[in-house]
């Protein structure tokens, strides 16, 4: 069964036959049995002309997993999120999820498929109000004649009251999302991501710009909300990735470097030295 | 902004409407004077004035339809006067070979098919693919569009009269006996076509549907990430304002001929003057802009025949800078002054 049957996109075979995978009342299922990771993509590369920005990357993620991708600057994570979403085009290599091989499908039929994801930088609605963008977060997921039948949002709505509470943004349902301060505007994109319920998440550095206690805060939200969701996350902040990773990737240069549990990556010296610039690989 | 209202007994932080008596009476009072209006101009204006506003509310409904796909698409079309053109030509060309009760709803029909038909496909082959056209392009294409049009249109005399036009068809014929001929009937049509319109797209962008193309407008990035199909909402969008378009250009054709002068710059131009006066993102702006700048052209025209053109310019640049979103954008800037 695919999940999309009826509603904005296409039904989509890119699920494949033997997928077990299913929404059933707005929630993802997934049989045991099956085995394949969430994300894997085999000898991804991305190139700009002469500079290789992905280049031969190979990763897994597995289901459920809190995984973070750190590295330097320009090492290629925002470009492997762009990758995987589609949102450029792979130069070589293939993207799967959930087994299924999904290379070339449009960003708005990842969405479709459950593939979230929160830019680098604040990317919302900016004339809607919060609510009106968290309610959008899930219009990929409404059929045709619900988009049109669908009024009153989203104050009716309880999914989004109830998100906006959690991410401590109940107050400013009503406000535009222009206004709202740079780490609301963080929370409320993650939100976004979070309101399509998705079976994964790439969050680009959601801590950007934030202060310290912000930065706490996201942590706290991101284990209160994402639990059992597999999630994928770039971020800089070593201190914060290590709070909430179950594993980590090194990026250097577009391949992956360094692979292991926060614990693993902290003792590994050739890590230390390629991310504080003071060996070149 | 978003034209949802959120229903009172919302939680605490959602935007609620809290609507007194006096906020229902100012949303339902100016719909109640324009429909008075519409209903009471032909019982007291003379046969001329009727006619003239018939041809007035076909230029309203498309200018309506310009800024559907401006607000809810994100697209300008330069060229939109050619999708009128189609759709009067469609309706003249049927009843030239089908006169009658069938040629006119025939004709009507086409006028729709051809309006929207093009416009889709027009629109899959910009919007459809990895290189998507928008923005001035967008404009560009459809403009060199209506000028290929025009040149068609002007040089297949034989099937469409040439730079002569079509004259001399079928009156239209919406039952045995009730023509659309004289002045009133094709007002009544034309009016009861406009305000359907009006209010059903008004229906559908109040939904959760205009919400998302909205939303695709102001975020085509994000909106696609949240799983929203840009580009097929444009091309739908896009197929929605040609075939309202094509109905304004038929509801043209009671006045009797059809010229190849629709598919010209000019009449273009005059699309986006109107909307620009009267509002754009409001549906209602660009309809009332059509009418108002049309009456006021022929009352001028009628005084001051060499200096009326001069004096429509120097409006046109006084409303774009003293109210850049229109007159609409103004009335709602005041009434909100007026509320606070």
């Amino acid at each position: 069964m695919t999940p999309t049957s009826h509603t904005l996109y296409p039904s989509s075979s890119a699920l494949g036959e033997g997928s077990s995978e299913s929404r059933e009342g707005g929630v993802w299922t997934q049989e045991i049995n099956n085995a394949s990771p969430a994300l894997r993509v085999v000898n991804l590369t991305k190139r700009f002309g002469g500079l290789a920005a992905v280049d031969n990357l190979n990763l897994t993620v597995r289901r459920g997993a809190t995984h973070c991708i750190i590295g330097p600057n320009g090492a290629g994570k925002s470009t492997f999120f762009d990758l995987v979403t589609n949102v450029q085009p792979t130069t070589a290599g293939d993207v799967y999820f959930f087994g299924e091989r999904i290379n070339g499908l449009p960003p708005y039929r990842c969405a479709g498929l459950g593939i979230a994801r929160k830019f680098q930088a604040p990317t919302l609605f900016p004339e809607l109000t919060a609510a009106e963008n968290l309610f959008l977060g899930k219009v990929g997921h409404l059929s045709w004649n619900r988009l049109l039948r669908t009024r009153e949002i989203p104050a009716a709505d309880t999914e989004v009251t109830g998100l906006l509470d959690r991410l401590r943004l109940a107050e400013q349902g009503g406000t535009r999302a222009a206004e709202l301060s740079h780490g609301q505007q963080q929370w409320l994109e993650i939100g976004v991501a979070l309101m399509a319920r998705p079976r994964l998440l790439l969050l680009d550095e959601p801590t950007a710009g934030m202060s310290p206690r912000e930065t706490e805060a996201t942590a706290e939200l991101l284990r209160e909300l994402t639990g059992g969701t597999t999630t994928v996350i770039v971020e800089h902040d070593l201190a914060f990735v290590r709070r909430i990773a179950d594993i980590i990737t090194v990026m250097h240069r577009g391949q992956a470097v360094a692979e292991g549990s926060p614990d693993e990556i902290a003792q590994n010296a050739l890590v230390r030295d390629v991310y504080l610039g003071r060996k070149s690989l | 902004m978003s034209s949802i209202d959120a229903p009172s007994g919302a939680p605490p932080g959602i935007r609620v409407a809290q609507r007194g008596t006096m906020d229902r009476v100012g949303t339902i009072l100016p719909h109640v004077v324009v429909l008075a209006l519409l209903v009471a101009f032909p019982l007291v204006a003379s046969s001329y004035q009727v006619g003239l506003m018939t041809q007035f509310l076909t230029f309203g409904l498309l200018a309506m339809s310009l800024d559907l796909l401006g607000d809810r698409a994100g697209l300008v079309s330069f060229g939109h006067g050619a999708w009128f053109g189609l759709g009067a030509y469609a309706l003249a060309l049927t009843l030239e070979r089908l006169p009658g009760v069938g040629g006119t709803y025939l004709g009507f029909l086409l006028a729709a098919l051809v309006g929207g038909g093009f416009a889709a496909l027009l629109g899959s082959q910009l919007f459809l693919g990895r290189q998507r056209v928008g923005g001035v392009y967008f404009g560009i294409i459809t403009l060199a569009v209506a000028a290929i049009l025009q040149l068609v249109v002007m040089g297949w005399s034989s099937f469409t009269g040439g730079s002569n036009g079509l004259y001399g068809f079928a009156t239209p014929e919406l039952a045995p006996g009730l023509e659309l001929s004289g002045t009133r009937t094709p007002y009544v049509l034309t009016a009861a076509v406009c305000v359907a319109i009006y209010y059903a797209l008004r229906l559908a962008l109040g939904s959760a549907l205009g919400l998302s193309l909205l939303a695709a407008r102001q975020n085509p990035r994000r909106a696609e990430g949240v799983g929203i199909p840009l580009g097929r909402f444009q091309v739908i969008v896009f197929a929605i304002a040609g075939a309202i378009a094509g109905i304004a250009g038929a509801l043209y054709v009671p006045a009797g001929f059809v010229s190849p002068d629709l598919f010209g710059l000019t009449f273009s131009t005059y699309v986006i003057v109107w909307m620009v006066l009267g509002g754009r993102g409001t549906l209602i702006g660009g309809f009332l802009g059509a009418i108002g700048l049309s009456e006021l052209e022929t009352a001028l025209s009628g005084s001051f025949v060499t200096l009326w053109l001069l004096m429509v310019g120097i409006l046109l640049i006084v409303v774009v800078l003293a109210w850049p979103r229109g007159a609409m954008g103004a009335l709602a800037a005041v009434t909100r002054a007026i509320r606070s």
